[in-house]
């Protein structure tokens, strides 16, 4: 369940490889492989999910601290009507949308200064990226330039290139921004309970 | 130097001081007090020389000097381990401490790196307020032991209550189902029960003992570094939980080690003597607390949280004129207990009762009942004599003339008595009346308007001698609108009305102007020139938020710190939903908004109301506040501001009444009284019977849950919601058990809706679970962090 889109790095690269000859933006499979690999010291990561006419944005942003790095993030959840415990009214939030806002500072994978909500982070270690391209995943490809190289495409089927048998999301569309390395990348997709996301990763 | 080679040479170290320590017998009783200083304590002999007839700053300053001089040795901040054993230790389980802020047991072998760390009550917030380390920072009286999530969740937070929901429950030790919870939000801390009201007398310890020497104060509302809020919580929660059993065994664990105690836990009257009369300006609501909630003095216990035992109605007999209006207000016995009730009137052909509004109808008499919502037995009566008004007479001379069109006139330095059919005469309040333009017949005056009229009942008065000139001010409104921008927090520009400034904001909050107290920088202003020097600042937030204005006459700009110190300081102002003025009356041509809270506020609307420039040949420098008349417990006194240079009244208002001084309540048959020494008001309580709904609420209240239920978004939903919630919470019984059905059917709109909320929520949840994931090698620390941010 956890497990998710490290094969959403295969449609930048492959579809990059189905653009063909002539674009002035082709670049080859190896050459993306290249920059997703490279070490970025800023990555500033916004996901949007849009249901039942509400937006909720969470956002988070690194930078370099003086002892590790610095995550900020800012959350948003929407508040509920709650009951007043031995009465049968509620309280009213103050907001419909509720924010939690911190920041931690990581240094080797371990938390060494928190503020604001708290935060459950254990030490274990990540599994490095590891991917496989197959084209027939993508469809609608498009290449053109636009202040950066940008490629575009349909990804027709979402679990395959996410590795996740479990990934419900649909309607897969994904956006990439590079020269010499990445800059941005724009997923969107609906998920199964009819909720839209916009996934913004900003390269830095 | 390697690790391993540092240890070594630190674990020596170490030894040798242990060795030394050893040598000189147990360092932590060194400086204890004897077996009898031990067994005086608790009596009158530690406080004997204590003059207890002082109170506000003077005793104060005795008190403080007594817990110092006797505070003969301060721990360090690592023998607190050693303390924490014994001043903390579970009664009921050997080697086991009780965690601050819940009592939850746990072991602890004096380390703390595994759970339990030391919490500074009053935030140390790295040293900006008093060394972390030492003096108030290790002091045993102060400091207590604290689940370490406990302790970051809490971080620099001031105390206050909040909504007691499962979201705002605190994790402690990963968990949110342990026994007594404490809850925070907004940056509010809410300790757990049995726990508030310490919390409140460690911090009055730490103001009364080390207050002098690290200007450390009290406030309403939110602190910062030096200060800490909410006083007027804190008061409450000292009253409403006196010292424990805990709390006393812990003083004198701590005497014995330190030499002084916690004079608060001792004498609980002291903090009522000391904070309701310092002359500081949460006084009026912490004396309001007190009558409330129970005085600790004379002996007395604090508040009971039983339902009333009887109600009193001020006053208990008063004479209002067909048409006109006046006040009633009831009171619960015992102090602290629920003066919830419904009104009726044994006439509504006489007067009429809404929410305590008494309305004249016609002469005759009629007896207004209060019955409790708690006990429909508990009730209380006043008599109402509604005369007809045979003559109205104005008498004195209004202290502002001068007005500017748009403003309402104020009476102040009138008095207005009514004159009845029967020869009586009774002086009414000035709120009592209506004052209107006597041109438009409008509350605002127009310019030109040289006098207003009264309206008393269906009597009418006309005053003359006002001026009312056409208004030479303009005025900007600045709101999200006015700022572009994106991204995260940052200084962001605004512009309005060709005005310009920056505020530390957030943009990604499209809908009000979000700045925080806990970033680098939390404040607005301006840099370019409001011409002629500005008037009034309106500031209008989603909740009562405290600010500090300032203006010059040179440009503010962005900067490093919180807030600024440039220019002059104009005062604070608690700015609301409805907005709350400061008028400023200045020459000085730009301002900044120097947010003083700690957690986010959200502003809806700045109005800044500044002089054209060239509309008139002179501008007003204000004086201070000058007081023309105290209040007395009947009669509200007046202070006003002026020019300094021409004289000119720029701004009145009404001084609160002083409360009554009340003896003790006699009986007489089935009735009690009691009498104000001062103005001779008499209160009564006695029994009747009724109760009646508003229908207009009750209509209000089913057009709202409609509104509910037609509601197609989740916004309108909420929005409908809260309203409908809104309006119910002002409903008395009568009226709640009118609307019974649409209340059942709001709760099930409420349950769809929490529903759906917390469907969008798993929903965001899991679509940020899925993309922090993706770059999990390459940027492994940011998919650390920002996925288990989210696992609650």
């Amino acid at each position: 369940m956890k497990k998710i889109i490290i094969g959403i790095i295969v449609v930048t690269i492959l579809a990059l490889a189905l653009v063909g000859c002539g674009e002035r933006n082709d670049v080859s499979y190896s050459d993306l492989n290249n920059m997703v690999d490279m070490e970025y010291r800023l990555v500033n990561l916004e996901v949007h999910t849009t249901m039942s006419g509400v937006t909720l944005v969470n956002r988070f942003w690194s930078s370099s601290a003086s002892n590790g790095t610095m995550v900020t993030y800012i959350v948003e959840e929407l508040a509920t009507f709650d009951q007043m415990p031995g009465s049968d009214d509620y309280s009213v939030p103050e907001k419909m949308i509720v924010q939690k806002e911190g920041s931690a500072t990581i240094k080797n994978g371990v938390i060494v200064e928190q503020d604001g909500h708290a935060v459950n982070i254990p030490v274990d270690s990540l599994q490095s990226l590891s991917v496989e391209f197959v084209k027939s995943y993508f469809t609608n490809t498009k290449s053109y330039f636009d202040n950066y190289n940008v490629f575009e495409a349909d990804v027709t089927n979402p679990r395959a290139f996410t590795g996740n048998q479990n990934f419900d999301g649909t309607n897969m569309h994904v956006t990439v921004h590079y020269n010499d390395k990445l800059a941005k990348m724009i997923i969107d997709y609906t998920t199964s309970k009819g909720a839209t996301v916009k996934v913004i990763y900003t390269f830095g | 130097m390697t690790n391993l080679k540092l240890m070594r040479k630190i674990g020596i170290f170490m030894m040798i001081v242990f060795a030394v320590v050893c040598s000189l017998g147990c360092w932590t009783n060194v400086f204890a007090p004897t077996s009898t200083e031990i067994a005086d304590a608790a009596t009158s002999d530690y406080y004997a020389n204590l003059n207890e007839s002082l109170t506000g700053a003077a005793f104060r300053s005795e008190l403080a000097k007594l817990i110092t001089n006797t505070h003969k040795y301060n721990p360090t901040y690592d023998g607190l381990r050693s303390i924490f054993d014994e001043s903390d230790a579970d009664p009921n389980q050997k080697g086991n401490i009780l965690w601050f802020y819940t009592g939850t047991s746990v072991s602890f072998n004096g380390s703390f790196n595994d759970g339990t760390n030391r919490e500074h009550v009053w935030p140390k917030n790295n040293g900006k307020a008093f060394p972390a380390e030492s003096e108030a920072g290790s002091d045993a009286h102060h400091l207590r032991p604290c689940n370490s999530q406990m302790n970051s969740t809490r971080s620099n937070n001031n105390f206050g209550e909040v909504s007691t929901t499962s979201s705002n429950i605190v994790k402690e030790d990963g968990k949110t189902s342990y026994a007594n919870p404490a809850y925070q939000q907004n940056s509010v801390f809410y300790p757990g029960k049995g726990y508030r009201g310490a919390t409140a007398r460690i911090l009055m310890y730490v103001q009364t003992r080390w207050g002098d020497k690290y200007s450390l104060t009290f406030v309403l509302g939110q602190g910062n570094n030096k200060t800490i809020g909410d006083i007027e919580d804190l008061m409450k929660w000292h009253l409403e939980e006196p010292p424990t059993a805990e709390e006393k065994a812990r003083n004198e664990a701590v005497y014995a080690v330190q030499g002084n105690r916690n004079p608060f836990i001792d004498h609980p009257e002291y903090a009522e003597m000391i904070y309701c009369n310092d002359g500081k300006s949460y006084n009026d609501e912490l004396q309001n607390c007190v009558e409330k909630y129970g005085s600790y003095l004379n002996g007395g216990q604090g508040p009971s949280t039983t339902d009333p035992t009887s109600l009193s109605i001020t006053p208990s007999s008063v004479t209002v004129a067909a048409g006109a209006t006046t006040r009633l207000t009831v009171s619960a016995l015992p102090s602290g207990t629920s003066n919830s009730v419904t009104w009726t009137s044994s006439n509504n052909n006489v007067a009429t009762i809404n929410n305590g509004i008494v309305t004249g109808i016609s002469a005759g008499t009629a007896t207004i009942t209060a019955t409790s919502t708690k006990n429909s037995s508990i009730k209380a009566t006043a008599t109402i004599n509604v005369k007809a008004v045979s003559a109205v007479n104005i008498t004195g001379t209004p202290i502002k003339t001068k007005y500017s069109a748009g403003e309402t006139f104020n009476p102040a330095g009138l008095t207005v008595t009514a004159t009845y059919t029967d020869g009586s005469t009774k002086v009414i309040a000035n709120g009592d009346c209506k004052w209107l333009d006597s041109t438009t017949k409008l509350t605002t005056l127009s310019a030109g308007t040289t006098s207003v009229i009264m309206k008393y009942g269906n009597f009418e008065k006309t005053v003359s001698g006002i001026t009312v000139e056409q208004s030479t001010t303009q005025k900007i409104s600045i709101t999200r609108d006015s700022f572009t921008g994106s991204g995260s927090y940052a200084w962001t520009s605004w512009s309005s009305g060709g005005i310009t400034g920056k505020a530390f904001m957030y943009p990604g909050n499209s809908d009000e102007i979000q700045m925080n107290g806990n970033k680098a920088s939390c404040y607005l202003f301006s840099n370019s020139a409001l011409p002629g020097g500005i008037v009034s600042i309106t500031i209008k937030t989603t909740a009562e938020r405290q600010w500090e204005v300032r203006t010059s006459t040179t440009p503010f700009a962005e900067g490093t710190d919180k807030t600024t110190t440039a220019g002059t300081s104009r005062g604070t102002v608690t700015s609301t939903p409805s907005g709350a003025t400061i008028n400023v009356n200045t020459t000085d041509t730009y301002f900044v908004l120097n947010y003083q809270g700690t957690n986010a506020v959200y502003i809806e609307e700045i109005i800044i109301v500044y002089n054209a420039g060239g509309g008139t040949s002179h501008t007003h420098t204000p004086s201070g506040w000058i007081v023309d008349s105290q209040s007395t417990c009947s009669v509200k006194g007046i202070r006003h501001t002026e020019c300094t240079s021409c004289g000119e009244v720029l701004d009145v208002e009404e001084l609160p009444l002083a409360s009554h001084k009340f003896g003790d309540w006699t009986t007489s048959g089935d009735t009690e009284t009691r009498t104000c020494s001062q103005c001779g008001h008499v209160e009564t309580k006695g029994t009747q019977g009724g109760g009646s709904a508003d229908q207009n609420k009750v209509n209000d209240f089913a057009d709202l849950v409609d509104k509910v239920e037609s509601a197609t978004d989740a916004k309108a939903k909420w929005t409908a919601i809260s309203n409908a919630l809104k309006l119910y919470q002002q409903l008395n019984a009568d009226e709640k058990a009118s609307v019974a059905t649409d209340y059942a059917t709001l709760q099930a709109e409420i349950a769809e809706y929490n529903n759906t909320a917390e469907a969008i929520n798993s929903e965001s949840k899991k679509a940020t679970e899925d993309a922090i994931m993706l770059f999990a090698g390459a940027f492994s620390i940011l998919a650390f962090a920002a996925y288990f941010l989210l696992r609650k």
